[in-house]
């Protein structure tokens, strides 16, 4: 069982008093009181975040009706408390508590005894507002609503707490001149049930408190407060009531060491000692040594009240007993630490380390853990090693620490230890856990970077591939196209064999070209360990291109077109059509209104498209009408042309021009006149305001600009004389066809 | 301290009783036992510090003209008074005390500030029936009796009362005090020479308050809602001023043996260097707020510990406001100085009007310097005896120096400064 006392904190747990549970028989009774609970805070940093809750509730005392109250509640669905939760801190933390309005009239908190402004405005119902206060002195203090018109009514109606300030040191009460071994907070407080039923509206005058209180239980519900003999016990009491109140002790004496969180210079001994409405006053018991266990000392209100449903013996409901149970055995088992890891395990040295660990003293004394400390790699005698600070103070705590970069420098690679252990209030130091990490500096090596291919369209896709070895493990691999940004930013690699779990690891991607120009670029990669080392980046050239496809007739035949078309034995490759200092070119046979021509389709429908081949009209009789010797097809439902080369013969020349499809016709550049081999380029493109170059021999001769092409992509192109070749005859020279996306290729 | 006019009848009998108070104080009455000074504590000792008390009930008399049902403890089989006898003993007597109970409800005894105290020959603790406490300490039944002993191991002022029902019986009037001298020296209040006082100068301050209706409820054998609780008389050793003025043992006050008037002399550093010693006991609901006229007193002790730091430092403190919260003890040393000296040859820089011009308190010497006397006004009422001076000493929530209202009674005494001897004092 356990009391309102404990072994140098505080619990706030409910439970049965002493005499109930020894004489086994209850008294009737309705659900006592809620016991102060802890205030639900999170620490970060240095920085403790409370919440409470102000809500209505009811206090249930035992022989009485219950009483409507308003609380401070732990929880947001929890009930309200009297008195609220208690918060607790340690000197130094700055408190953000918010609270939470849910009473029907603006409510503030006040901190009587902490430099913070007054609030005397609070928050509306339902709103919430942040206290912010550094606690620069340890000590008992009270919480409360703040002085808002309504805030005296809202004090009486149950709106108070307790602040409890530790200082750095546990198990003392401001220092080490007040070191204790149990503790006990007792919040003194007065109830009248006529007040809490119209608190807007009651004369305050008349206020007359029926129930006496501690810790918001009237006697027999209130707590015994179980120590052990020869202890010294910690009385942290504030009077939350609004009468003076005189308290004392039957049996024993208290040294008054603080009152209102002030340590006094000389403390000073007393039986009992009076508390003005609003004071705090901390004591130090000390049990006699000598007692039998199951000794009772009664702590009690020395004025003898008489009224409230205990009657006169119950003094009010003031009372309760300070009671001496078996003597513990005395603690000589440190804390047990588990749990315990280091984070990461693999280490290149370059971060701290995260060290967290369990540490509890629960079954070994259920002291609290005052003190932790961790080694590295030896370990050395209890107390010299890196002290972990945070987060100590409970029988069971989750501690974490950081290994500083400082500490980790002076280790060589490979694998080390951290062992940690903690320390009760006892003075035992636990035995030690360990968990080990392994620091690899040693970066990766990486080769035979190789790109396939390594020339390649814009719309091809590239394989990557990459050696990586590491004396550790290769966990990751990074490519950049272009300049390199930094380590780590770059577009990854994957393992061929798919995974990363090898000291070699081969290493791959395709590569993606589409947003690159056509040109020459530099590839770079790197492979980095499980450790987190990057190799150097090693790189590679890769040159993008946009050429869909060129043929020159080199081979000796059309096999590089897809397929020919009119009459193809009108077609031969012969060094007679040659141009551009090459062997071989393609001759096209005019005959009998017929000729043949070579096609290539491409693998998709395009919206750019440039033609350059080399054309010589010497050989041929055309006539004045326009004949066509170059389609670029739209293939798509109706084939239709997007654009045409024609040629014609006209006043004693040959003569050239391109014409283009567009929405609502044709467009037409003006006859150019060519002589002899001429390398004739088109470039065209899709659009909505498109536009049409003609260059015969790298020389710009025409631009149609703002035509709406944009209904016509290239699938195919045709090569040859094609169409109405009537009264044409004669041969017609083609060689060194190329067609890319945009680039302009020249002669 | 102006007098109140509460009414010219009642005051008049008041003032009257307070004259017969204040001649008795000085002269002593027959009835008196020659062993019992007319001013100071009355101690009850024992050879063998074994000592009886007996619960039980009688009444006392306020000056209101009331008389109320008291419960109170006699000595043995001696006769009904309150508040119960002035134990005293010294430091490391064993100290036996058999409480014989005649009334209604079991009694007990508690006796805060005591260590290790036994009934019956085992430690006294709470007794419960079944889970129920029905006393703090081991009671006995009516008709019976129970032994307490302990050893006075720490000199100083305590406080014993009854541990059963408490919140009755305590307001009812079962209390009285303790006194441990220290080992050797009387004269101390503890054990530490700087706390060295005229014996002859020792008085004691219980104070308390009495709700009528609780007392006329357990007279009728009625019960009372303690929820009604108020007090309406409130006293020093069991009395209401102007009966505080009264000399112990006063004849018209057989139930009320002990008075409170502190009687000194000047403070001298050669003739009178000792301070008097007041020995305050607060046995009332809330703080009493006692405030002496006069300098300052000076705390010396608590709750029967001196005021030294751990290191021996002096920690008594000057007060004129003692706050004496219920069941606390509070030792105090009182030395009247007289700091401006004021004599025929050294006047008060006061041009004083003629006597058609004057009021004249009843206490008016006729002149206003100590141990002078003059010409009193026609009609002057005269009270003083020898030139001595009076400052009251009272509760100062005024509204508990009254008695159900009547103003200028209650938890009220006087000062008494004589003339230093040699003087015309009787």
């Amino acid at each position: 069982m356990r009391s309102l006392l404990r072994l140098r904190r505080i619990t706030g747990a409910l439970l049965l008093a002493f005499v109930l549970l020894c004489a086994g028989l209850p008294p009737a009774a309705a659900a006592p009181a809620a016991a102060p609970s802890v205030a639900a805070c999170t620490l970060v940093g240095v920085t403790r975040r409370c919440e409470l809750w102000a809500r209505a509730g009811t206090l249930s005392l035992s022989g009485a009706p219950a009483v409507p109250i308003w609380g401070y509640a732990a929880s947001a669905a929890g009930p309200a408390s009297l008195p609220g939760p208690t918060i607790e801190a340690v000197v130094g933390e700055i408190l953000e508590v918010t609270l939470h309005n849910e009473i029907g009239e603006p409510s503030a908190l006040a901190f009587p005894g902490m430099a913070l402004a007054s609030d005397s405005v609070g928050v509306a119902p339902g709103a919430t507002r942040t206290y912010t206060l550094t606690v620069t002195q340890p000590g008992t203090f009270l919480y409360q609503a703040g002085l808002t018109p309504g805030g005296v009514r809202q004090v009486a109606m149950g709106l108070y707490g307790a602040l409890l300030v530790r200082p750095t040191t546990p198990g003392t009460a401001y220092d080490l001149t007040t070191a204790y071994d149990d503790e006990a907070l007792l919040v003194y407080s007065e109830i009248d049930p006529a007040f809490n039923a119209a608190p807007a509206s009651f004369p305050m005058q008349q206020f007359a408190p029926v129930y006496l209180l501690i810790n918001g239980r009237a006697y027999p519900e209130s707590e015994p407060l179980l120590t052990g003999a020869g202890r010294r016990v910690l009385l942290r009491q504030i009077n939350a009531g609004l009468h003076h109140r005189s308290l004392g002790l039957l049996g024993l004496r208290q040294r008054i060491i603080a009152t209102d969180g002030a340590p006094l210079a000389q403390p000073f001994s007393v039986v009992a000692e009076t508390l003005a409405p609003g004071q705090t006053l901390d004591s130090l018991v000390s049990m006699p040594a000598g007692a039998a266990v199951g000794t009772r000392y009664p702590l009690y209100a020395t004025g003898m009240p008489g009224q409230g449903p205990g009657g006169p013996a119950a003094l009010g409901g003031m009372l309760t007993f300070l009671t001496l149970q078996a003597a513990a055995t005395p603690d000589t088992a440190g804390p047990a630490t588990s749990a315990i890891s280091v984070t990461p395990a693999l280490s290149n040295g370059a971060s701290p380390l995260q060290l967290i660990a369990t540490i509890s003293d629960v079954a070994s004394g259920n002291g609290a853990v005052t003190a932790a400390e961790y080694f590295l790699d030896t370990v050395g005698a209890d107390g010299t090693g890196t002290p972990i600070t945070a987060g100590l103070g409970a029988s069971s705590v989750s501690l974490g620490a950081s290994i500083p970069l400082a500490a980790l420098a002076g280790l060589a690679d490979g694998p080390h230890t951290v062992f940690v252990h903690g320390r009760d209030t006892a003075g035992n130091w636990g035995a030690s856990a360990s968990a080990s990490f392994t620091l690899d500096r040693a970066a990766p090596g990486v080769s035979g970077l190789a790109l396939a291919p390594a020339r390649a369209r814009f719309d091809e896709p590239v394989t990557f591939t990459l050696s990586a070895s590491d004396p550790a493990t290769i966990a990751a691999g990074e490519y950049f196209i272009g300049a390199d940004p930094g380590a780590g930013a770059g577009q990854p690699l994957s393992p061929s064999d798919g995974s990363f779990d090898e000291t070699s690891e081969e290493l791959q991607a395709i590569l993606s070209l589409n947003a690159l120009a056509p040109g020459t670029y530099s590839v770079g990669a790197r492979a980095r360990d499980a450790a987190g080392n990057w190799s150097a980046p090693i790189t590679v050239a890769l040159e993008v291109h946009d050429t869909y496809f060129s043929d020159g007739f080199e081979s000796g035949d059309v096999s590089a077109w897809t397929s020919t078309g009119g009459n193809g034995a009108r077609l031969s490759v012969t060094s007679a059509a040659a141009m551009d200092g090459t062997a071989l070119g393609m001759r096209a046979v005019i005959s009998a209104g017929t000729s043949g021509f070579v096609e290539h389709t491409m693998d998709a429908d395009r919206s750019a498209y440039r033609a350059r081949f080399y054309l010589d009209l010497s050989g041929a009789t055309l006539g004045t009408a326009a004949r066509t010797v170059f389609v670029a097809r739209d293939t798509r439902a109706t084939p239709r042309n997007a654009f045409q080369v024609q040629v014609r013969y006209n006043n004693n020349r040959y003569q050239v021009r391109v014409v283009v499809a567009r929405t609502g016709g044709n467009s037409s550049t003006s006859w150019r006149t060519i002589s002899g081999p001429t390398a004739v380029e088109v470039g065209w493109s899709s659009a909505t305001s498109g536009s049409l170059t003609l260059a015969l021999n790298g020389v710009l001769q025409q631009t149609l600009s703002n035509l709406n092409t944009s209904g016509y992509l290239v699938r195919a192109v045709r090569l040859g004389p094609q169409g109405n070749l009537s009264g044409a005859s004669g041969t017609i020279h083609f060689d060194e066809f190329v067609a890319t996306r945009s680039t302009v290729v020249g002669p | 301290m102006r007098p109140g006019t509460p009414g010219p009848l009642i005051r008049g009998l008041a003032t009257f009783v307070a004259f017969v108070a204040l001649l008795a104080a000085v002269r002593g009455a027959a009835a008196q036992s020659l062993a019992v000074p007319p001013n100071g504590i009355v101690c009850t000792t024992s050879a063998d510090d074994s000592f009886a008390l007996t619960a039980t009930d009688g009444y006392i008399s306020l000056p209101d003209g009331n008389s109320v049902y008291m419960w109170s403890f006699a000595s043995g089989t001696g006769p009904f008074q309150h508040p119960g006898p002035v134990i005293c003993v010294d430091q490391g007597d064993t100290v036996t005390i058999t409480l014989s109970n005649t009334l209604s409800q079991p009694v007990s005894l508690i006796f805060p500030g005591q260590s290790d105290v036994l009934a019956n020959g085992v430690p006294s603790q709470p007794q419960f029936s079944g889970a129920t406490l029905t006393s703090l300490a081991p009671a006995a039944p009516t008709g019976g009796s129970v032994t307490y002993q302990f050893v006075a191991n720490e000199p100083g002022t305590y406080l014993y009362e009854s541990g059963t029902n408490p919140g009755v019986q305590v307001q009812m009037g079962l209390f009285g005090a303790i006194v441990v001298r220290p080992a050797g020296h009387p004269d101390w209040v503890y054990a530490d020479a700087s706390t060295a006082f005229d014996p002859a100068h020792e008085y004691l301050m219980l104070l308390s308050e009495i709700d009528p209706y609780l007392h006329m409820a357990l007279e009728r054998g009625q019960s009372y809602d303690m929820g009604q609780y108020r007090p309406r008389y409130f006293l020093i050793n069991g009395r209401s001023f102007p009966d505080t003025i009264a000399p112990n043992g006063a004849a018209w006050l057989p139930d009320q043996p002990y008075g409170a008037l502190a009687h000194i002399y000047p403070y001298d550093p050669v003739t009178n260097p000792l301070p008097a010693l007041v020995r305050y006991v607060g046995v009332g609901s809330a703080d009493f707020p006692f405030h002496p006229h006069g300098n300052h007193s000076r705390v010396v002790g608590r709750d029967g510990r001196p005021l030294r730091g751990d290191g021996g430092e002096d920690l008594s403190y000057e007060k004129f406001s003692l706050p004496i919260g219920p069941g606390q003890t509070w030792d105090v040393t009182f030395s009247w100085h007289d700091a401006e000296n004021f004599s025929p040859s050294n006047p008060i820089p006061v041009t004083v009007p003629n006597q058609q011009n004057l009021f004249a308190g009843a206490y008016w010497s006729g002149s206003p310097y100590l141990g002078g006397t003059g010409t009193l006004p026609v009609g002057g009422e005269g009270y003083n005896q020898c030139g001595e001076y009076y400052h009251v000493a009272h509760n100062h929530a005024l509204t508990q120096i009254t008695s159900w209202g009547l103003t200028m009674s209650g938890m009220m005494t006087y000062t008494r400064i004589d003339p230093p001897e040699p003087n015309s004092c009787p």
